[in-house]
């Protein structure tokens, strides 16, 4: 007779996050209700990418404008029109691709880009714009949707890597939602400075260490056994990742000064440099998602000079790091995407500013299984509407997912119990990948 | 026409003649049953409520909280981080029948909680964003004196939505200028925060699940569209102009256009009226609308808010749900709650006082088999993870913080404690506007804790001005030592199988220095979920 071993519930849900295999899984003979639970987890593992093309990507890394970038002032020039503003546009690597005069290294390396001119959104507010270019939903208030870094974590997680699987620097990251609070963003404040409190204090060892954290566990379990709740969970979660990064050579990733100066300086030695710099060692360190925030966007004054002054820190970053990661042949593996959380208007107001649009914008892909070299979609000639392949906010986060192979149909459920999909609504952006 | 307008324009109130009754009767009946031991009517009416929809539900509630937990939960919730030592302890011992009752009282009003109620309406009411110094200090000395007055809240809002004139003299304008006087930004957090609703999503497309109209939230905008910020500037000898006052004023004219037709949008009430006020008056009639009797979303809104603050969960979620989408757990209730607080005079703290007394506030967060799953019913009392701010202030406190580092100068602290609280809330971007998890998912946080020096320093053994060091030089015996160290990190007293613990852990460490162990004892305690939860 087979024997049935009755295994904790706490030790399920523990499996379950590290993602248990179909052997460890059969070795228990679990049934009924928890099994169900665990088969579901079963098939969205064993979900293969779309038929035809591979997933490429490993990693993403996302290069977040906080505020809003000017899509004419950047990649969709409007020159000799009205509403062009004082910045000349000038050609790149590719032929008929003009980007804006501050971008002169990025022209460079524009064979490597997929430009995105038609991105069509609702949101022209920056929060539920952040949200939605964040979560590819618009806030509905009740249902917190999981940031994209979240998801990538959740669905690309390898349980025995000691690194976070999402680090956001630069800016305050949205939240793993409803999905489990281990894939939370791991939030560097300031990429120039060492991590805080990583290293025990001068009293402390190891062994020492351990025998606290023993103490911790066993004084606290009645506590949880009469709170088993999603707070007590999340508190055990984040505990038991703090615990495996401090002890971890891989925070290694996190530290700047192995860099020679020059390279650094090639970056711009500067917050969001050193963030893209610390972005391409974390994904060579197998560190799933990256995102790098670049704040002063909102540009409702003056928008030239504060653009310009922008332009000249993004430009050496970004085009550092694409060709950093194409010299390290990880471009191919590494999806990267520029945005913002809106374009700004075509037409300059009084105050020589641009206000917030999100009727047809742009963003930048690379890497990751993408054509590099094209431009998709376009605006009108005053740039106030999209004249060709309106792409939405879904149809890019189905692309990225598709290049990082995840199933977008696939669901996960709300706190109120409601199935969400990884995606709605969105299609991919197949030119992206043609 | 619409649902929601349809409720604004046919729902009948209570005749004013009665309402005026109704209150008398409370009053007098409150007052025939004595000051002693009293538990207010409109607290039973809560408690018999939810009790019958428990029962309706099958659920069986939890017990009563212990004294130490109430504690914990009540100082929390009304003063932002857990009880000092002192307090815990005096409360414990205290034997009078009706002291949770006076222990309400005392922190109602207390300069904690006036602290704590300012820091809280200010980040409700222009968000966290400290760009503007001067705007916040403005709005928290306001704020801070109408929560000091118990000012009404209809006239509490009456006074921002209307506030003009000198902005030295007046802080509540800073509300106005916190959003750069943009009407679509005022109608949006006007909406939301004082009426419930998400009208915010109107701003760019009719809204998808509720019956509101981009005109609608137009309509909304155009009441702030006269208001205009006068500043009157100085010339110094060298000819420089400096700005000496600002004056918040309404002029004649003003609008707002649709986004798509620029069409001009007239000033409406979400009902459909238009204000019949000339145009420098309107925001006087937008506000007198809106804290109307008839607007039933008003008292809902603000009763729900103070609700969900101290149970965990709103009867309607989210807070700015109001509509179809999100129908109220307790419609009744809400109602009825929403009823007794216009009765009795938009008294916030009244409010406060009848949710505190109730039985279900006041029941264990330690759950049954019958109900370890609700969320919805208020069978147990609700786990809240600490926001980000009550976490550092009770980690100020259960490190001894302030008491002992009395050494240094005021700025110098006040330095180390910004710094510390940036930590704390820069890592989570969830809007601004709502309050920030302390352990929603931050390893850095974590690590502040296991490693950082606030906890560290105060947890050694031999460092003069640690509190450790401090509990362990005036407590000599094992008992005590263990009581001081749980009263100052989970505000209770340590139970029989912890001491056990602790006897095994001396024996089975080997360090050679018993202090050592109640380092890490002190150490487990702070980071244990019991301290980061108010529970």
């Amino acid at each position: 007779m087979k024997t049935q071993v009755r295994i904790p519930e706490s030790e399920i849900l523990d499996s379950r996050q590290q993602g248990v295999s179909r052997r460890d899984f059969v070795k228990f003979g679990v049934s009924g209700f928890l099994g169900l639970i665990a088969m579901q987890h079963l098939q969205s593992l064993a979900w293969t990418p779309l038929e035809g093309i591979a997933a490429r990507a490993k990693h993403c890394i996302v290069l977040f404008m906080n505020g809003g970038a000017s899509q004419l002032d950047t990649f969709d020039p409007k020159p000799d029109t009205l509403n062009a503003g004082p910045f000349a546009a000038i050609p790149t690597s590719v032929a008929g691709v003009q980007f804006s005069e501050h971008l002169p290294q990025l022209a460079e390396q524009a064979h490597h880009l997929s430009i995105i001119r038609s991105v069509v959104s609702r949101e022209g507010n920056h929060e539920r714009a952040r949200y939605l270019l964040h979560t590819g939903y618009a806030p509905t208030g009740s249902v917190k949707h999981p940031t994209l870094g979240s998801i990538a974590s959740h669905y690309l997680n390898n349980e025995d890597f000691e690194l976070p699987n999402c680090v956001n620097i630069n800016a305050p990251a949205f939240t793993s939602g409803f999905l489990s609070a281990e894939h939370d963003p791991f939030v560097v404040s300031d990429p120039m400075k060492p991590i805080e409190d990583l290293q025990y204090p001068p009293q402390m060892d190891a062994r020492r260490f351990e025998q606290r954290l023993r103490m911790l566990t066993d004084l606290q379990k009645d506590f949880l056994k009469k709170h088993a709740n999603r707070s007590t969970e999340a508190h055990k979660a984040i505990y038991k990742k703090a615990d495996k990064l401090i002890n971890s050579p891989q925070v290694e990733a996190f530290d700047l000064s192995d860099e020679p100066l020059a390279v650094r300086e090639a970056y711009g030695m500067n917050r969001f440099g050193d963030g893209c710099l610390m972005a391409r060692r974390l994904v060579e360190a197998g560190v799933k998602f990256v995102e790098v925030s670049l704040d002063g966007w909102d540009t409702h004054n003056n928008n030239f000079e504060q653009h310009k002054s922008l332009l000249e820190t993004l430009d050496p970053a970004f085009s550092m790091l694409v060709k950093d990661l194409a010299d390290r042949d990880l471009l191919e593996e590494t999806i990267v995407l520029w945005l913002g959380e809106f374009g700004r208007t075509p037409r300059i107001n009084e105050n020589d500013g641009r206000d917030h649009f999100p009727n047809g914008w742009s963003v930048v892909l690379a890497g990751g299984g993408i054509r590099g070299g094209q431009v998709i979609g376009a605006t009108s000639e005053d740039g106030m509407e999209v004249v060709d392949r309106p792409v939405s906010v879904p149809d890019l986060f189905a692309s990225l997912c598709y290049s990082l192979g995840i199933d977008t149909e696939d669901q996960n459920y709300s706190r109120g119990g409601r199935p969400i999909r990884v995606v709605n609504d969105g299609s991919v952006i197949e030119e992206l990948f043609a | 026409m619409k649902t929601i307008k349809a409720l604004y324009q046919t729902r009948n109130s209570l005749p004013n003649s009665l309402l005026i009754l109704i209150g008398i009767a409370i009053m007098l009946s409150n007052f025939i049953s004595g000051v002693e031991g009293r538990i207010w009517s409109s607290t039973k009416h809560i408690d018999r409520h939810i009790d019958a929809r428990l029962k309706e539900e099958e659920i069986k509630p939890s017990k009563q909280s212990k004294d130490a937990e109430f504690l914990r939960r009540v100082h929390l919730d009304l003063t932002g981080k857990i009880p000092t030592v002192e307090a815990v302890v005096s409360f414990l011992d205290d034997g009078s029948k009706n002291k949770r009752e006076k222990k309400i009282d005392e922190l109602i009003g207390s300069e904690l909680y006036l602290d704590y109620w300012t820091r809280l309406w200010t980040n409700w009411l222009i968000g966290r964003d400290d760009n503007n110094r001067e705007q916040r200090l403005g709005l928290e000395a306001w704020v801070r004196e109408s929560l000091a007055q118990n000012m009404p809240y209809n006239q509490f809002v009456t006074a921002l939505i209307t506030a003009e004139g000198n902005v030295e003299e007046n802080g509540a304008a800073n509300y106005l200028l916190r959003y750069d006087l943009s009407p679509v930004d005022l109608a949006a957090q006007t909406s939301r925060l004082f009426l419930g609703l998400p009208m915010q999503c109107a701003q760019c497309h009719d809204h998808k699940t509720e019956a509101w109209y981009q005109e609608d939230f137009y309509g909304l905008a155009a009441f702030f569209a006269n208001t205009r910020l006068e500043r009157i500037y100085e010339e110094n000898e060298e000819g420089e102009r400096r700005v000496v006052e600002r004056i918040l004023k309404n002029v004649a004219k003003g609008s707002v256009y649709m986004p798509e037709t620029h069409e001009p949008v007239p000033p409406s009430f979400l009902d459909g009226k238009r204000p019949t006020t000339p145009t420098v008056r309107q925001r006087q009639a937008l506000s007198r609308w809106m804290t109307g009797k008839d607007n039933p979303y008003f008292c809902h809104a603000i009763v729900n808010r103070i609700w969900a603050h101290f149970m965990g969960r709103g009867f309607v979620e989210p807070l700015d749900g109001f509509g179809e989408e999100y129908p109220p757990s307790h419609p009744r209730l809400l109602n009825w709650l929403a009823e007794d607080f216009m009765i009795h005079g938009y008294d916030l703290r009244y409010l406060m006082r009848t949710i505190l007394n109730t039985k279900a506030y006041q029941r264990t967060s330690e759950t049954n088999k019958s109900n370890q799953y609700d969320d919805l019913y208020y069978s147990h009392a609700y786990v809240k993870p600490l926001t980000a701010e009550q976490f550092f202030y009770s980690m100020l406190e259960s490190t001894g913080f302030e008491r002992l580092q009395k050494r240094r100068d005021r700025g110098q602290l006040d330095n180390m404690k910004r710094r510390y609280l940036e930590r704390f809330l820069f890592l989570i971007d969830n809007g601004e506007m709502e309050e920030v998890e302390a352990f929603n998912g931050t390893v850095p946080q974590a690590l502040m804790m296991i490693n950082g020096s606030l906890v560290n320093d105060s947890g050694s053994h031999k460092e003069r001005g640690a509190l450790l060091h401090y509990i362990l030089k005036t407590n000599r015996t094992k008992r005590d030592r263990l009581d001081q160290i749980y009263l100052t990190t989970l505000s209770r007293y340590p139970r029989t199988s912890e001491r056990t613990y602790f006897d095994r852990y001396l024996r089975s460490s080997l360090y050679r220095n018993d202090a050592l162990a109640y380092e890490d004892l002190y150490w487990a305690l702070l980071n244990s979920a019991e301290f980061a939860l108010n529970h």
